[in-house]
């Protein structure tokens, strides 16, 4: 009972982090109308920044984070600008292959400013395992949710309250119509590409304890794909949840049948759903009624 | 003058949409603009509202032009569009469409809470013109029927506190009973001092309720003249009224 508690927690940190990309991508696919291919290098970038805050800046780890989003706000419109905007009427196949380019440039680049050697990043929160329910979790794992949920709720309040959140949403919506109500197309893409990254650059640091920070990180990508396709593409509250089952599943599956496969399991998890139910979870209500 | 269209033309790649088109609307009139299915009409609100840019000619609203500004910047002078296709936002309720009908208001450097406040009283303006969409208020779009749906759109529309509403092919798909509705509001929001632009594909119903009109041909027009007028011309009732 213990173990799979204990499982269960450490599944849910993982698959926070696995949410947290998936999100980046959901929004950018909303909102712009492509699949971003560059969002697990954005999240290793993000682990890197948030690396050289920490240990080489030597700033705490609350105020790393906070800088660490910062910079990839604007590396998030930065981005934006370079691979998307000047392509965005070229099709989205063009679109998709710029973000496969900026990834390999991320990926090598780190290397440069980096080094090659994979950088070690402490612990978000130190101290001994906390007693939950009878498991033993480390006091990262709590941090990662509850931030994570902190930072769910915060983004629930902000797309139905504020008027710059409405205007997200109706350009995610049809970005002709969002244009015809006086919104500034563009200027909301911009902020949709800075949210994204903001989000990447969070799970880059949450992923950093866990691994080491190298270029390895930007393999989430596909975790975060999947994640994407079990929960219903397109769809927010299907981004977290399908996180939350690849990260559950893939640990389960890891102990119980074998740790060597320990990638293999979130795509069999996602071929099983494409098999069975194509949609994903949360499906998309949307897109079938219009 | 509100509006005046001078010689624009408009090409999607190498297909000419719409050919020196001259075209004005005043304050205070209902003018349409009929023509068959293709004529070009969409493409000509598309490019008052800013969505297309014209390739020749111009586009003055209140005496300045507006051809080569950004959509954005064309509603916040006064000009509403309500889409072919109504185009409600899906995942909002209809008082989330009503208000973001209203949003350019907020970009104009008023405060937030004075802003509210007037858009509110103008949602309640709006359920009291559409008492259907009071009922509706939280539901989402998606789950609307087409004339609520239209009367939404419109809503929205006015929302934005328009001079000058376009309306593309309102009664588009209505049983016959909410097309009368449909223009006999178009009728109340010109009485309430906004001017309108309605494309239509229902000539005779379109004709009825304008007051001058303009029948599109292959992007030109062909004949102008006051709505009655059109209403009884030969060339006009053989091609568009079914003899």
């Amino acid at each position: 009972m213990n173990t799979i508690l204990q499982l269960l927690f450490s599944g849910i940190a993982m698959g926070f982090v696995y949410a947290l990309c998936a999100l980046g991508i959901v929004l950018i696919y909303s909102s712009a109308g492509v699949v971003n291919f560059a969002q697990g290098s954005l999240v290793m970038l993000g682990a890197y920044i948030g690396v050289t805050f920490l240990t080489k800046a030597g700033l705490p780890v609350i105020l790393s984070v906070i800088c660490s989003a910062i910079v990839m706000g604007f590396v998030g419109v930065l981005f934006e600008r370079i691979a998307y905007y000047p392509l965005r009427d070229q099709g989205s196949t063009i679109v998709i292959i710029s973000t496969i380019g900026v990834s390999v440039f991320l990926n090598d680049g780190v290397y440069v400013l980096w080094g090659r050697a994979p950088l070690f990043f402490p612990p978000l929160l130190g101290g001994p395992p906390l007693e939950l329910l009878g498991a033993r979790v480390p006091p990262q794992n709590i941090a990662i949710a509850v931030i994570t949920l902190a930072l769910l709720l915060f983004q629930t309040m902000f797309f139905k309250r504020t008027w710059l959140g409405r205007k997200m949403r109706a350009v995610a919506q049809d970005q002709d119509t969002a244009a015809l109500m006086g919104i500034k197309v563009p200027k909301m893409i911009d902020f949709t590409f800075a949210y994204s990254t903001i989000l990447a650059a969070i799970a880059g640091i949450f992923a950093a304890p866990l691994f080491f920070v190298s270029p390895a990180i930007a393999q989430i990508l596909s975790k975060a794909f999947a994640s994407t396709v079990v929960g219903g593409f397109g769809s927010i509250p299907g981004a977290i949840i399908g996180g939350l089952c690849v990260g559950v599943t893939e640990t389960f599956a890891a102990y119980y049948l074998s740790s060597a496969y320990r990638d293999a399991w979130a795509f069999l998890l996602l071929i099983l759903f494409l098999l069975v139910r194509p949609q994903g979870i949360f499906g998309e209500i949307v897109a079938e009624k219009v | 003058m509100l509006l005046k269209l001078e010689n624009l033309s408009s090409h999607y790649g190498t297909v000419q949409a719409l050919s020196e088109v001259n075209l004005t609307v005043n304050e205070g009139e209902i003018v349409t603009l009929i023509g068959a299915n293709g004529a070009g009409k969409t493409t000509l609100l598309r490019v008052i509202s800013g969505l297309v840019r014209p390739s020749k000619g111009q586009v003055a609203f209140a005496d300045q032009r507006i051809d080569q500004l950004p959509p954005d910047e064309i509603v916040r002078m006064g000009i509403a569009h309500v889409p072919e296709g109504r185009m409600i936002f899906p995942a909002f309720t209809v008082r989330e469409n009503l208000l973001i009908g209203g949003v350019n208001r907020l970009d104009q450097g008023r405060p937030k809470e004075e802003v509210e406040a007037e858009m509110q009283k103008d949602l309640e303006a709006i359920f009291k013109l559409f008492p259907r969409l009071e009922e509706r208020s939280g539901q989402y779009g998606w789950s609307l029927s087409g004339g609520e749906q239209q009367m939404l759109a419109i809503g929205r529309g006015l929302m934005a506190k328009p001079k000058l509403l376009l309306l593309d092919e309102p009664s588009l798909g209505l049983a016959p009973f909410l097309v009368k509705e449909v223009f006999s509001i178009v009728q109340t929001i010109r009485d309430q001092g906004t001017a309108v632009l309605l494309v239509e594909q229902n000539a005779r119903m379109a004709l009825r309720a304008a007051d001058r009109a303009y029948v599109l041909e292959t992007g030109s027009i062909v004949v102008e003249g006051p709505a009655k007028e059109l209403l009884h011309a030969d060339e006009v009732r053989k091609a568009y009224l079914g003899g």
